[in-house]
């Protein structure tokens, strides 16, 4: 053994380089499977209740921004007050009636009419 | 007036022509049904993808069967108040959509509209004076003119009559005094004198003939008062068209003017309306100028640019239209008073949205909840053929809301009227009304069949949480929704800025600046850059985000990435049966623990102040600042080249396992899908989520003020030194720090205060020399403590040749080691 060998040097498998967008649908698969939700809730169903009321969301189209930034600000926030031992519940909601699908579906009409 | 349809809603509003009507209103609300569902179920897997945790195997929506029975119910209860009335009123209205527009649904935005000044010449009237004058309107909607019954002047305010000349054609006139100036100038009257003055109330009671009398108007008009006239703009006389105004059509009501029928739905005059039957009032500005010209009315025209509403999602202009809604009442059963009461009682954050709730309650009209579409709730309401009025029975509305739990809103229309009439009335004697409620109100009423209904929530919720649009939307309906039931449904209302790009400017495929959150997660960074984004904004401003912003997130990210590396890393084989009791770990250990005790005191106390940004700086600087530049460089030595088994060694491994623990639960609400990462690597054997970890109060607490006072003075002598290490390493007289021996000249208070600490280990050099502020040399360094002087010079002794420490022990050992590292050298052979 030489003397550098004695150096007790970190070790890990936390890369530093963090390969987010192949990694997190993996942790994202790990917490479905777990039923992560559910265990939450069960774990805590005798602590203070916190409830954030979701504003839902209008079902029509891909996410943008505003979307994204509502969605995860809401869950920082359901987050920490779960962390800080509250039975955090979000119980997430979509708005779906309404003009835009209206005039989605009459599009759809048009252009069935026309073939 | 200059208007165009975009392309899209052109072909939207032909087709509502063509085939709406072919279309069975069932088969085309399931259409709309199964498009909501297809929808929610991408973005269900969207929302996921950002690391949101929820109930996303039993979400709410809108159009669940329970949820359109308890929005009937909800109604129900608000026919049963008497809430509930029959208006005719005009409201905004858009000839596109073909419907009336929510408050919430209208924005501004500046519209060229034709304006016209138009004379409606005064009838003989007792007073002489009067006679061969007119009185003269300015208007920026000539197509409301057919539809004119009157005029409305202010009773104090002053007028004038003015001969003008304009092309050699005189005409006597009426007009506010302060607004001649203008109107000479926009009129480009040659010449004008003036006759007399007179108060506004000498003008009430004259009649004006229409300005198209010649042209089959032949009526006349009267002048009447109204209190929201006033000089700020065209003549101090207002045309007044009691169908398509609020101002105008209160005053009609007052006066008991005709409401006349004007236009249809889609904007088209009716066949009754002379010279302009079947036009649309988007294109008839010509020739309603040209009309009134022929009729030598007209005195001039001319454009206006200005702010105008428009629909927001069809951007088309919108305008007054006298409908027959279903209108919320404000005053009955008080409810503007009490919601305004209740905005009192809620917490927001920020602050300014209480005000912004209370001003828009303050002011808004009664609340029209009546659409003519059919992708809704439709409105339980049967009207008495007779007297004209809905039927108020709570039987009634449980019969159609215990039918729609079975079958949603659809058995509206497929039902005949007596399945929910029977057998308390004779359906023969009812309408059925077929109009939907406005959406708003559907979202406005989820505590009913969200917080209400669900086993697993409560009522009120703690928040409510929206972008501070919602003020004029969801906040505003639910607050008004609840309230016309005695209740409000929430605690706190914490609202957020918009996103923009890096310049402030609002996204736009035009500008080509949008950025979408696939980009960032799942093409280039991942969903934690974007999580970290969100806290690195202030939410309560507006959100700025471009690439240069995102690099900056990804600069934090790798800081707080690099500090869980180096916790990981260290702790790699240490287990929790090597800990060290506190008290017997040595005094920066002491400090950090002390430090990670306030910063969690400090986090709690953030989170009930939802200041999410400030935890994450916090966070952040406690990485970057405390551990990485300060505590991890210091420990590096111990952790490197101390016996593992090592008490001091032990010691700072106790304290990384601490910090690890609690800086990925900190950190989990943010950066979750990194902290799941790091908590996984570190418990391999234990597959609990880090989402499930908590803080509780029991949690170890530990402050030491001693402490902290001499690790503040350290923290400054430390600073000097190592700006005194980067000059020489400058100048080539060093390399490495450990090459250093530091003079260090301080006032005897603070060298009393530093007793305790190894100062050469703190600055991770291989000697210190503390001397009395007194005995500072020329060449000696200051740096921005005035009370802090250094010198550094090559540290005497020879280098270790495991820890390259200098040290001149080094020297007389066989292996080239210092006596620490001779030692643990020693135990592995």
């Amino acid at each position: 053994m030489e003397i550098k060998d004695s150096i007790l040097l970190p070790k890990t498998e936390f890369s530093m380089k963090a390969d987010l967008p192949k990694k997190e649908p993996a942790i994202l698969d790990s917490w479905q499977k777990n039923n992560l939700y559910e265990s939450l809730r069960k774990d805590s169903k005798d602590k203070e209740k916190f409830i954030l009321h979701d504003g839902p969301p209008y079902a029509n189209g891909h996410l943008h921004m505003g979307h994204a930034l509502n969605k995860i600000l809401k869950d920082i926030i359901v987050k920490y007050q779960q962390l800080l031992n509250k039975n955090s519940i979000y119980v997430p909601g979509w708005d779906c009636h309404g003009l835009p699908i209206e005039w989605k579906i009459e599009e759809e009409y048009r252009a069935k009419k026309k073939k | 007036m200059v208007f165009q349809l975009s392309g899209k809603l052109k072909k939207s509003t032909e087709l509502r022509k063509k085939n709406k009507d072919d279309v069975p209103v069932l088969e085309f609300r399931k259409q709309c049904r199964d498009f909501a569902n297809k929808w929610i179920d991408i973005q269900k897997k969207e929302f996921q993808r950002l690391g949101v945790i929820g109930d996303w195997d039993n979400p709410y929506t809108t159009m669940h069967y329970h949820a359109e029975a308890q929005i009937v119910r909800e109604l129900g209860k608000f026919l049963e108040n008497g809430g509930i009335y029959k208006g005719h009123r005009p409201v905004l209205w858009s000839v596109v959509e073909k419907t009336a527009l929510a408050d919430a649904e209208v924005e501004y935005q500046d519209h060229k509209s034709t304006t016209i000044y138009t004379c409606f010449p005064i009838e003989k009237s007792s007073e002489p004076k009067f006679s061969d004058h007119s009185i003269v309107i300015w208007t920026t909607t000539p197509w409301t003119i057919p539809g004119n019954r009157a005029l409305a002047v202010h009773e104090d305010i002053e007028y004038q009559s003015l001969t003008i000349n304009k092309n050699d054609i005189n005409r006597k006139v009426i007009i506010a005094k302060d607004l001649i100036e203008n109107f000479i100038k926009e009129n480009e009257i040659s010449e004008h004198t003036l006759n007399f003055e007179i108060k506004g109330k000498e003008l009430i009671g004259l009649n004006c003939k229409h300005p198209l009398f010649d042209s089959g108007y032949d009526f006349t008009v009267p002048v009447l008062h109204g209190d929201f006239v006033t000089t700020e703009q065209g003549t101090g006389i207002v045309h007044i068209c009691p169908v398509h105004g609020m101002d105008d059509f209160l005053l009609g009501k007052q006066h008991n003017l005709e409401l006349p029928m004007t236009i249809d739905e889609g904007g088209i005059y009716y066949e009754h309306i002379p010279v302009f039957a079947g036009k649309h009032i988007f294109k008839v500005d010509k020739d309603v100028c040209d009309e009134i010209n022929k009729c030598n009315n007209l005195i001039s025209q001319g454009v206006l640019i200005h702010s105008y509403p428009h629909s927001w999602r069809s951007k088309a202009p919108l305008v007054y239209k006298n409908t027959s809604q279903w209108f919320i009442s404000m005053e009955k059963n008080g409810l503007r008073e009490k919601a305004l009461e209740a905005i009192d009682q809620t917490d927001f954050f920020p602050k300014q949205g209480q005000n912004r709730l209370r001003s828009m309650i303050q002011d808004r009209p009664d609340w029209c909840v009546s659409r003519q579409r059919v992708w809704g709730v439709p409105l339980p309401i049967f009207v008495n053929k007779k007297t004209g009025e809905p039927l108020r029975d709570s039987n009634v509305i449980e019969r159609i809301a215990s039918i729609y739990e079975q079958e949603g809103g659809d058995a509206w229309f497929n039902s005949e009227p007596s399945r929910f009439l029977s057998p308390d009335y004779d359906s023969n004697e009812y309408e059925q009304v077929k109009d939907v409620v406005e959406v708003w109100f559907d979202s406005g009423s989820t505590h009913s069949y969200v917080l209400e209904t669900r086993e697993d929530l409560q009522w009120p919720a703690s928040m409510y949480l929206e972008g501070s649009d919602q003020h004029r939307g969801w906040f505003h309906s639910s607050l008004l929704e609840s309230w016309g039931q005695e209740e409000s449904s929430f605690e706190s209302i914490l609202s957020h800025g918009f996103v923009v790009d890096g310049k402030g400017r609002k996204m736009s495929k035009s500008i080509g600046n949008v950025i979408s959150p696939d980009e960032i997660i799942n093409n280039k960074y991942g969903a934690d850059i974007l999580r970290i984004w969100v806290v690195a904004s202030d939410y309560s401003e507006d959100l700025k985000i471009d690439n240069q912003i995102i690099n900056y997130q990804i600069d934090s990210y790798r800081k707080i990435r690099n500090t869980i590396r180096f916790l990981l890393g260290n702790l790699n084989n240490f287990s929790v049966n090597e800990a060290v009791e506190l008290e017997q770990m040595p005094d920066l250990e002491k400090y950090i623990l002390n430090k990670i005790s306030q910063m969690n005191n400090e986090l709690k106390s953030l989170v009930q102040r939802h200041d999410y940004h400030g935890i994450f700086v916090k966070l952040l600087n406690f990485c970057t600042l405390d551990l990485s530049a300060f505590y991890f460089d210091i420990r590096k030595d111990s952790l490197y080249c101390d016996g593992k088994d090592s008490l001091k060694r032990r010691s700072v491994s106790t304290c990384l396992h601490i910090l690890f623990d609690f800086l990925s639960k900190w950190f989990s609400p943010i950066i979750s899908f990194t902290s799941e990462e790091a908590w996984q690597s570190r418990h391999q054997d234990n597959s609990t989520s880090i989402l499930s970890q908590t803080i509780t109060e029991k949690d170890f607490t530990y402050s030491n003020s001693n402490l902290e006072k001499s690790f503040d003075e350290l923290k400054r002598v430390r600073k000097s030194v190592t700006a005194a290490l980067e000059i020489k390493r400058n100048e080539k007289l060093i390399g490495s720090s450990l090459q250093a021996k530091a003079t260090i000249y301080i006032p005897s208070e603070i060298k009393q205060i530093l007793s305790t600490l190894d100062l050469a280990e703190m600055c991770i050099v291989s000697g210190v020399e503390i001397k009395d502020i007194a005995e500072k040399t020329p060449s000696s360094m200051n740096f921005e403590e005035e009370d802090i002087f250094v010198d550094i010079s090559l540290a005497e002794g020879d280098k270790c040749q495991r820890c390259w420490t200098i040290l001149p022990e080094v020297k007389d050992n066989q292996d080239h080691l210092c006596s620490r590292c001779d030692n643990v050298w020693k135990s592995f052979q």
